[in-house]
């Protein structure tokens, strides 16, 4: 009977599903605790809130926005609940969203409801399910549905699945719906689905395949659609394209795994597609129109690992006009179906993690090498290398980043590194950059137009007084004439195990030395401080934290759009709680 | 081995069952007595805005003076709206940002960047703002905008006197049918042609042409309310008076009123007028 359920369910009007649901959920929970003793019942859930107070500081830009000027306090939180009892799992989720900027941050954004509500049966060979459902098929080059509460992603599907295990190696999957969009969802309909299995000769060889087939196909709806007709009626002939309401897309992948070396492919397929194109000129001269065009992708890893303590990865993508959304007119983060997988390495410090590189869905070519290798119990080096180009060979993204451990006892480790960094400011940022005879690191190649160059040493030091206390200490230098100039950041942090952790850090702009040879919007941070500190309590499964923060401002460009990330200051409360 | 075979089978028709479509018919658009009003959010720092006038201009050769486009540069997406300094190699000559664009941005809603603009505010479902910020987006809503009969007529006459410089301003209202709820009415005054420096692509460049300029709005930014009810074949009348200031060349400023919804989050434009300063 659960299919039918859920099917009628998908024709009722939202909030009537979500009163139904909070009603059955809650009367389930109800007896379930009654019952909890005598069945195998199990309830589980998750509570993570943010509270963020707004001090408007005109000086650093944090003014402008509803938050700094009179709501003074944002806050999001979500709160999980998962119920498992007679081959049953479901789920609901509370999301709240009060005066909140993770949406736009130059914007207040308030909302409240059931974010998320799922129900799932196994029944022998056949699994089911309905409600908003996370899964992807292969890497997430076609489908991909996921959640990243910090970058605002929810794009779960809306709708049902139903997979069948032909035997313990092989099993395919079906799904269809619309993909979320906050607490409602876009027109587009999705369907699709895969097969996957695992091959092992015998259980001696050390030789295994995991191959598998997907496909996806997206219908648009009528308003899309009648949006996409309307432009193109307008277009000049020289720009004219046609449209369509179904895209397809297909997908074949494989792991082979031989003794150390584990090796992926997957190359992907999409047919004709209407997309946005901010860089494709117009008849008019301008940039940016709508585009009907098929598309690929091919992505690839290697991986060898051995005892000795050897790591070597190595990873290849091409991607021709692989943006494949909900609606062609949604851009950046919004209504993506599918995940292109990143190739630069995702930096955690402060000041390596200035300038990240943005997937380029229209096009783009790059290779990755990561390489760790362990000389000794004491020491171990490694070394990062990624390169991002354009298909018409255009540079788009360089960095390498040796980096080494040193564990000198139990009590200390330094970990010490390089960033060498070439970044391509107009097509990640929207901003030009103009040419710099007098670049510090020319001797790198450094001060050409258009382009960020930066080297960034950076170390972290931990040592532990003993066993409970410990210090860690962080910093790095940002030494580059480009964008703003040259910053350097440091952080202290002093852990009293298992409860408290402590830290200040400080991210400070050095001065130009000649700032009157500069534009203002140069030397416009020159000597800011930029200080936070803050507390860490961790009881069993609980986190709480409270800091003050300030923060520099950016700019981050998408698809030929910018979006002004402005200055962060204020306090920030977290809590994280986990039953 | 049957069972997948037939999971193959099944995917493939899953994938190709309905590949063949009817095509798509491309219509010619009908231009009746709607005007459209596009309100584009614009910065002199910012690299892409050129795209997006140049796609505007490139429309309104197409539909006339069916397309009004007012361009405003609301102090809200930091450097991007910056003028440039003296210290910069071409600084800028005139700021164009204005407390009034602010406000009106801040009644519209805030979009995530720009260049952004709203086509008759109308509100796409489910979007946050009626500013939509994908460029290859705005000729669609504005084309499905002009085919939308108008519920009302809006009309500017205007006397202005070159010595004194007074600008006086009257708008007649004239709905077509009943019309219910909490309208208001906006008049802006805009300037077009302003040579002075924006970034355009890579390029700065010095001697840009700057169209459409918001330089002010005479009545209150988010609109004066409509007191009289809107009644079909009514006839309201509202008149306004100002002095446009010297740096403001007449022979190239523009008046555009229009009639807006004041809901929550319906604040769409019923209908647009535009007359030269002069005219």
């Amino acid at each position: 009977m659960t299919v039918p359920i859920i099917l009628y369910f998908s024709t009722m009007p939202s909030f009537l599903i979500q009163r139904i649901l909070l009603a059955a959920y809650f009367f389930a929970l109800y007896g379930a605790l009654g019952l909890i003793a005598q069945n195998q019942s199990r309830v589980t859930g998750n509570l993570q809130s943010n509270g963020n107070f707004f001090i408007k500081d005109e000086k650093i830009g944090a003014a402008n926005t509803p938050q700094y000027d009179y709501q003074k306090f944002g806050a999001e939180s979500w709160l999980n609940l998962n119920y498992s009892n007679w081959g049953f799992d479901m789920g609901l989720r509370f999301d709240l969203f009060n005066n909140s900027n993770l949406l736009n941050p130059l914007e207040s954004y308030t909302g409240q409801g059931i974010g998320r509500w799922y129900v799932r049966k196994t029944i022998d060979k056949f699994d089911l399910s309905g409600g908003y459902l996370y899964d992807q098929i292969g890497s997430g080059i076609i489908f991909r549905a996921y959640e990243e509460r910090a970058l605002m992603i929810d794009n779960a599907l809306y709708g049902v699945k139903a997979g069948y295990n032909i035997n313990e190696n092989w099993r395919v999957k079906a799904f269809t719906g619309r993909i979320k969009q906050q607490f409602d969802a876009y027109g587009a309909v999705v369907r699709g689905g895969a097969l996957e299995g695992f091959i092992k000769q015998d259980s001696a060889s050390r030789l295994t395949f995991a191959p598998g087939i997907g496909v996806v196909a997206r219908t648009s709806d009528d308003e899309t659609v009648s949006q996409i007709v309307n432009a193109i009626a307008t277009f000049a002939p020289a720009d004219s394209i046609g449209a369509q309401y179904n895209t397809y897309a297909a997908t074949i992948y494989n792991t082979m795994t031989a003794g150390n070396f584990t090796w992926f492919v997957e190359g992907a397929y999409k047919t004709k597609d209407v997309m946005n194109d901010p860089f494709q000129r117009r008849a008019d001269g301008g940039r940016g129109i709508l585009v009907n065009r098929p598309g690929y992708t091919v992505y690839t890893s290697l991986a060898y690992a051995n005892e000795k303590g050897l790591g070597i990865t190595v990873e290849y993508k091409r991607t021709k006009d692989f943006s494949f959304r909900a609606t062609p007119f949604r851009i950046g983060i919004q209504g993506p179906l599918n995940f292109l997988p990143p190739m630069a390495r995702q930096n955690t410090y402060r000041l390596t993690a200035r300038f990240a590189p943005a997937t380029q869905e229209l096009g783009e070519q790059a290779i990755q090498l990561d390489l760790r290798y362990r000389l000794n119990k004491k020491f171990s080096l490694g070394l990062n290398f990624s390169d991002i180009q354009l298909l018409d060979g255009t540079e788009l993204y360089r960095e390498i980043a040796p980096e080494f451990t040193w564990k000198g006892s139990r009590k200390w480790q330094l970990l010490g590194g390089v960033q060498l960094l070439h970044y391509n400011m107009p097509v990640y940022q929207g901003k030009d950059e103009p040419a710099d005879a007098d670049d510090p690191i020319q001797f790198l190649g450094g001060g050409k137009e258009n382009y960020v160059d930066a080297l960034t040493p950076y170390a972290e030091f931990l040592y532990k007084f003993t066993p409970k206390r410990s210090l860690r200490l962080e910093a790095q230098y940002l030494l580059t004439d480009d964008e703003f100039g040259s910053w350097i950041n440091a952080v202290a942090e002093i852990g009293i195990a298992p409860h408290w952790l402590f830290y200040v850090s400080d991210m400070y702009k050095i001065p130009h030395s000649n700032p009157e040879n500069f534009p203002s919007d140069k030397t416009k941070f020159d000597g800011l401080h930029y200080p936070s500190v803050g507390a860490v309590y961790t009881y069993k499964a609980h986190r709480f934290s409270l800091a003050y923060v300030k923060q520099v401002e950016g700019i981050n460009c998408a698809g030929g759009i910018c979006r002004f990330e402005p200055t962060f200051h204020g306090v920030q409360l977290r809590l994280n709680s986990a039953f | 081995m049957n069972l997948r075979t037939a999971a193959l089978l099944f995917l493939s028709f899953l994938s190709l069952s309905s590949c063949k479509e009817d095509p798509i018919l491309i219509p010619e658009l009908n231009v009746g007595t709607r005007k459209v009003l596009v309100e584009e959010l614009s910065g002199v720092r910012c690299q892409n805005c050129p795209d997006g006038a140049r796609l505007l201009a490139s429309l309104q050769e197409q539909y006339k003076d069916n397309l009004i486009v007012v361009t405003m540069h609301a102090d809200l997406f930091g450097t991007l709206v910056k003028p440039y300094s003296q210290n910069d190699p071409k600084p800028t000559k005139d700021d164009f940002r204005t407390q009034d664009a602010i406000d009106l941005t801040n009644f519209v809603g805030v979009p995530l960047g720009i260049p952004a603009a709203a086509v008759n505010r109308r509100q796409i479902p489910n979007e946050e703002s009626p500013f939509v910020i994908a460029i290859s987006q705005w000729s669609g809503l504005i084309g499905q905008q002009l085919q939308i009969q108008p519920p009302v007529g809006v009309f500017i006459s205007q006397d202005y006197d070159e010595q004194s410089r007074q600008l006086d301003i009257e708008v007649n209202i004239t709905p077509d049918v009943d019309l219910a709820g909490e309208h208001r009415l906006s008049v802006m005054i805009t300037q077009d042609s302003i040579i002075d420096v924006q970034k355009d692509g890579l390029v700065t460049v010095e001697k840009y042409v700057h169209r459409h300029v918001l330089r002010d709005i005479v009545t209150r930014p988010d609109g004066d309310p409509i007191t009289e009810p809107l009644t079909a074949r009514a006839l309201i009348t509202k008149k306004f008076s100002l002095n446009l200031p010297e740096k403001w060349d007449a022979k190239h400023c523009s008046i555009v009123a229009f009639v807006h919804r004041n809901g929550t989050p319906d604040k769409e434009v019923l209908q647009a007028a535009e007359k030269h300063v002069g005219e």
